[in-house]
């Protein structure tokens, strides 16, 4: 399951999906928004998706992960639009037969959605706003584009 | 030729609208592109962005076809200043 949306994400539901009798490990990641960050008091923040696009790369992480850990049971929700502190802003769920292979999934996943999914986040805080991106992953990105 | 332009997050706001429809010179790049698009305004980042034609990222120099979608990709989220974030 690849998911985005603009409504509240619900992990019990999303980690359900890749819980099967097979799977002896599932592992469940959940980003949420932070209330502090660089000694700013955050007061919301905005996400903003190029679609389709952004679902397309959360599909092809999907694929990267099953050629790399054979791991087949794998959910994507990303949440975007108007978020408040605290609210979850995405879920990366694996399920795999094995701790090891979720782990390594997961982390590889993760990093990736960061790297190249389309998906912007503003930060309001008092006194200011700021667009936020990973300036080192982008780079490492940049890198591997070719015409 | 004729294309559409989609613009996000920072460079949306810079611009002052999410999407242009231009007409550029047949044979035009990426990198020519962000060009056309300093000139429209000056405050428009060049340096830095990634760009995706009808949803595939590409290189600077990959060529642009009338009818093509091009997203100017600016930084995807995650924090550049917080390395503990999610």
């Amino acid at each position: 399951m690849i998911h985005i949306t603009s409504e509240p994400l619900n992990p019990e539901h999303i980690t359900n999906i890749v819980k099967k009798n097979s799977n002896g490990a599932v592992l469940t990641f959940l980003g949420t928004t932070r209330g502090f960050s660089e000694g700013r008091n955050v007061l919301y923040l905005e996400y903003e998706a190029y679609q389709p696009m952004a679902q397309n790369m959360l599909l092809q992480i999907k694929s990267e992960v099953n050629a790399q850990w054979d791991i087949e049971d794998m959910a994507i929700a990303h949440r975007i639009g108007h978020l408040d502190v605290g609210d979850i802003s995405l879920v990366v769920a694996i399920g795999s037969p094995h701790r090891k292979e979720a782990l390594e999934a997961s982390e590889y996943a993760i990093d990736r959605i960061k790297q190249i999914v389309p998906i912007w986040k503003k930060e309001v805080f008092e006194g200011g706003e700021e667009w936020l991106g990973d300036e080192d992953k982008r780079k490492e990105f940049l890198k591997t584009l070719s015409d | 030729m004729r294309i559409t332009v989609k613009l996000f997050a920072t460079y949306r706001e810079i611009m002052g609208t999410s999407v242009l429809e231009l007409d550029i010179p047949d044979g035009s790049n990426t990198r020519s592109l962000l060009a056309i698009l300093k000139q429209k305004n000056k405050n428009a980042p060049t340096d830095y962005a990634i760009v995706a034609l009808n949803s595939e990222y590409v290189g600077e120099n990959a060529i642009i076809k009338d009818g093509d979608e091009v997203a100017i990709i600016p930084p995807v989220s995650g924090g550049q200043h917080d390395t503990h974030n999610q």
